[in-house]
């Protein structure tokens, strides 16, 4: 970061900053920060579909913890949700990543392949999962047969529903095994000589080296997965028809945020549950970046 | 100059180290990267069969009687013409104003100090946390006062005003890695600092701007959910929408056809990754990131 | 030929005018004029019959400037996009609308009844019988006129049933029968899974009303699915679906119902009104099928069915009333040519063309007439809009008992006090 280097450059710093990050302090004010604060206001309101509502406290507050039969639950799916695929989908872009920065023949058609599921995330290829979880006809299923595994009955299983929305979200983590990948090779070939001189073995390199010190990217990727995980949204309610089905298994946060919104037409109370998730989103994202100066590595 | 600032770090000599061994290597990545491609390819499957071998059990990888019914049904079904020539056009001004607004943004919040500074970063990063929902009415009541519904220009603002927190975050992180010494050099030069962001900073994060070049790209080419509240008219509809009209209001979909359209107007989108994705790892540099 | 389309154009315009009144020598209307904007929902064969409609009346009406914009609607796409612009104020002039939306957005719209008075219209008789269920509030206020309406039929395929050795159904069969044949059509399991109905989204609807049960009162003030009827309903299915005679909610959920029907695999088929061009082109010469009434209520004798219908409403900040009025007016009875139109995606609202037109097209062997039939006896979507609470609810109880494999009565115990306490919420009385 810039030093104060020399005094009397500073207001024309000031000058230069407010000047340079005018664009995003405009869209700022104007498209984030008056919908919030006028959000914040609807939550203690019982607004319907326009914004006349009136002034109810914290009814709504109440009403999600004591008499909502639905928001515990859809909070607990999502928490669920969250741990299941937060971890794996670290690891798992990790690993891809670590094997990418081999020496691999047509990296490129790798890289595009990992890729390829995040360009492709639409409406079409929602449907298409929708197929490969089929019960009886589907891929997965069909596969597992042909080495004699009788398939679980994926989406129609409340136990496994859940589950499926997380194998669907991990097949599209392009985008984090890209950050991963480069992360890896920022970190200074040096390193590596001086422990190979060391004679340490591969494995070892893995977890004294690239290991610790791809722990800033890991860091980012964790926050950044963490956010986004906390709103998942699209994967279930295209894959349920909008329920959250089995028996709400998969029924998320900004499922009925959405639903309370756009079906019942409450706004007031969908932004609270909107508020909430915000809350808790920013209360975990603090909780690991006060871990990080445990476990990240900044030596680099 | 610039360009040896990037190419120290990386690559060449690292790929002679192997950390993996490489028949392990390739088994998992090959079977990661079938996996990973399969659905693609399902689709692209799914997209030369009739209707009666869509749903065949076992199913067939590759179409028993092809078809080119659902592409020339399916473009024929909306018109996607008019869709794919909204959606091109969409999708470069917004790529465009997202790669210079946050490149200009994080320029200023990485090169420059003020008392806010701090304070104002932690904000621009905390949005990332926000629900697209929180923001979403009255934002759509502050275009509509502006009367800009069904017009373009609810899509292309917030691209042109900063482009999102994370775009300006990886620019950051690149602009921060440059040195020092680019500055001063450039204002003994008598150049002033927009001189110097356009001639000296930009050429030197190449890789970033096309990191998030593409990912805006991917973005606002598969963006549904702004394009549908603010675009009425049928005109000036993306392709995102345009499929989502192979899905009745009763539940029944035109399979085959969605499939088709979408493997067409995924093709370029492909093309341009595959092209770019060497650069596209370069651009993201995660070194110097505090918490 | 540009003549003779030309002449039924002008003839289907002067009906129009008979009917209404308008230039007839009594109540001359306003002259139109400006611009009227309408908003409808719509995919594939929908899309196209909305639009021919709308094409229709702006040719009889060169006066008025329109613009006609039809939105999708799965995944809650015009929900979205209707409740932002009712809330910003950009809502078009008429907007497209569905009585199960119980009251919800109702303070948008223009109240109809003075119009309807004005025009001295008697809407029982220019409408098909069952087509104005839902659209007046209980306060009397009139929300909006039908275009069309959709109810089921049951629809079976005969080699299958030749196949298990049982007769056809007629449209006198009870729910009894159908109960007590169902075991006999199923076979296989996985892949080779021979079920005997296929499920359907609208299913669930079934299964509340089909021992007698009722969801609440006429003037929603009470629910009333903690009744020995709901219950047996409940059972009912819980029962055939656990016995495999019905997929369960998931295990067909990615495979679309007809394909069940359409391979065979499925002996009977929930045809809606609004699918039946559709399924049976491809069902082609697969196998030879029929159609049946959905079965009667043993106890009360009485047959039941379900109604999906949709309308237009006027925006009550429209700028441009006349206009809109009048195209409510065609849209719903008063211009055959639009009505021919609507008929090729369901019964439309306009008396005249439903018992002609569209009666006398069949599907298969099935006439629509089928469809016609079943409305006099037919109910309203039970939930939806504002009762949208309580039908999810409604939902979760479907599935304790098809998916969790409880009874209707334990799935009462559970979830009617909630249900009770969403229509305690509720505020329909508007």
């Amino acid at each position: 970061m810039n030093k104060k280097r020399r005094s009397g450059k500073g207001i024309q710093d000031a000058h230069s900053f407010y000047l340079y990050t005018s664009p995003w302090l405009v869209g700022f004010l104007v498209l984030t920060l008056y919908p919030i604060l006028y959000s914040f206001w609807l939550m203690f309101t019982d607004t319907g579909l326009t914004g006349a509502g009136k002034f109810n406290g914290v009814a709504n507050w109440v009403y999600a913890f004591q008499e909502d039969p639905i928001f515990l639950k859809s909070f607990g799916n999502t928490l669920y949700y969250v741990i299941m695929f937060v971890p794996s989908s670290l690891i798992l872009a990790f690993v891809i990543a670590l094997l990418l920065n081999q020496k691999i023949k047509l990296p490129g058609f790798f890289r595009t392949a990992f890729y390829l599921p995040y360009i492709t995330s639409g409406v079409a290829v929602t449907v298409l999962w929708g197929w490969i979880f089929n019960k009886d006809y589907g891929l997965i299923n069909y596969i597992l047969s042909l080495i004699g595994i009788h398939g679980p009955n994926w989406l129609g299983d409340p136990h496994m529903a859940m589950v499926s929305i997380v194998i669907l979200s991990l097949w599209s983590i392009g985008n984090n095994i890209i950050i991963m990948l480069a992360g890896i090779q920022d970190i200074p070939p040096s390193y590596y000589e001086s422990a190979y001189i060391d004679g340490a073995s591969k494995l070892n390199c893995i977890f004294k080296i690239t290991l610790p010190l791809a722990t800033p990217t890991i860091y980012f990727n964790l926050i950044v997965t963490n956010i986004f995980a906390f709103q998942i949204f699209q994967q279930p309610y295209i894959l349920t028809d909008g329920h959250g089905t089995p028996l709400n298994s998969t029924y998320t946060m900004s499922m009925h945020l959405f639903k309370n919104a756009f079906e019942y037409g409450k706004m007031g109370y969908a932004s609270m549950v909107a508020w909430i998730l915000f809350i808790v989103i920013m209360m975990i994202t603090l909780v690991i970046q006060k871990s990080a100066k445990k476990w990240v590595n900044y030596d680099s | 100059m610039s360009s040896q600032v990037i190419e120290i770090p990386k690559n060449k000599s690292m790929k002679t180290r192997e950390s993996v061994s490489p028949a392990i290597t390739y088994i998992i990545l090959i079977v990661a990267a079938v996996i990973s491609i399969f659905p693609f390819l399902w689709m692209v499957s799914t997209s030369f069969k009739g209707l009666s071998e869509v749903f065949a059990m076992p199913p067939t990888l590759i179409p028993k009687s092809p078809t080119c019914q659902n592409y020339l049904q399916g473009w024929g079904y909306s018109d996607f013409t008019t869709f794919t020539k909204n959606s091109i056009f969409v999708t470069l001004i917004c790529t465009i104003g997202t790669v210079l607004s946050s490149a200009v943004v994080a320029f200023g919040f990485s090169r420059y100090k003020a008392r806010l500074s701090g304070l104002l970063i932690t904000v621009m990063l905390g949005t990332m946390m926000l629900p697209a929902q929180v923001t979403l009415i009255p934002q759509y009541m502050l275009y509509n006062k502006l009367g800009m519904i069904d017009t373009f220009w609810p899509l292309f603002i917030p691209a042109w005003l900063g482009g999102g927190a994370f775009n300006i975050f990886l620019f950051m992180q690149f602009f921060k890695s440059l040195p020092k010494e680019l500055d001063e050099a450039a204002s003994i030069d008598g150049a002033n600092s927009f001189q110097l962001f356009i001639r000296v900073m930009l050429p030197a994060v190449k890789p970033v701007i096309i990191a998030v070049g593409v990912m805006s790209l991917v973005y606002n080419w598969n963006d549904f959910f702004t394009p549908l509240i603010y675009l009425n008219s049928q005109p000036n509809y993306t392709i995102a929408i345009g499929l989502q009209f192979f899905k009745s209001s009763y539940g029944n979909m035109q399979v085959g056809m969605m499939m088709a359209v979408s493997v067409i107007t995924l093709l370029p989108v492909l093309l341009l990754f595959f092209i770019c994705q060497k650069y596209f790892v370069q651009g993201i540099k995660m070194s110097g990131l505090k918490a | 030929m540009k003549g003779k389309r030309l002449l039924m154009i002008v003839l289907a315009g002067v009906l129009a005018c008979g009917i209404t009144g308008y230039g007839a020598g009594k109540a001359v209307g306003p002259k139109l004029s400006g611009k009227l904007i309408i908003w409808s929902w719509g995919a594939g064969d929908e899309k196209a019959a909305r639009e021919d409609m709308v094409q229709i009346f702006q040719k009889e009406h060169p006066e008025l400037k329109i613009t006609h914009v039809v939105l999708p609607t799965a995944d809650s796409v015009w929900d979205q996009k209707s409740v932002a612009a009712y809330s910003a104020g950009t809502a078009a002039d008429i907007m497209q609308m569905s009585p199960d939306y119980y009251g919800m957005m109702t303070k948008y719209w223009e109240n109809l009844t003075p119009y309807v008075k004005r025009d001295h219209i008697d809407l029982e008789t220019v409408t098909v019988k069952g087509m104005m269920n839902g659209y007046t509030r209980p306060n009397g206020k009139l929300d909006s006129l039908p275009l069309l309406a959709n109810c089921f039929v049951f629809a079976y395929n005969k080699s299958l049933f030749d196949k298990a050795g049982v007769p056809y159904p007629t449209d006198k069969w009870t729910w009894d029968d159908f109960a007590k044949i169902a075991p006999k059509f199923v076979s296989g399991t996985g892949v080779n899974h021979t079920y005997f109905m296929v499920n359907h989204w609208a299913l669930r609807n079934f299964a509340l009303i089909c021992k007698g049960g009722q969801p609440y009162t006429k003037d929603f003030s009470k629910a009333l699915v903690d009744s020995k009827e709901v219950a047996d309903g409940l059972d009912l299915f819980g029962k055939l679906i656990k016995e495999g005679a019905i997929p369960s909610d998931e295990a067909q959920k990615t495979m679309p119902g007809e394909q069940l029907f359409v391979a065979g695999k499925a002996a009977i088929y929930l045809m809606g009104g609004f699918e039946i061009s559709q399924v049976s082109r491809e069902i082609g010469k697969s196998f030879p099928w029929d159609a049946v009434l959905p079965p009667k209520t043993s106890s009360t004798g009485k047959n039941i069915n379900i109604t999906f219908a949709t309308g237009y409403a006027m925006n009550a900040a429209s700028k441009n009333k006349e206009a809109a009025w009048q195209f409510l007016k065609e849209a719903c009875y008063a211009n055959n040519a639009m009505a021919k139109v609507t008929a090729r995606i369901g019964m439309p609202a306009n008396k005249k063309i439903a018992e002609t037109v569209y009666a006398k097209t069949t599907y298969g062997s099935v006439p629509n007439a089928k469809y016609l039939q079943g409305m006099p006896t037919s109910q309203l979507n039970l939930f939806g809009g504002t009762l949208a609470t309580a039908g999810d609810l409604w939902l979760q109880m479907w599935q304790y008992v098809t998916v969790g494999g409880k009874t209707g009565t334990e799935a009462q115990q559970k979830y009617f006090p909630l249900i009770e306490q969403a229509f305690k919420k509720l505020n329909i009385k508007e």
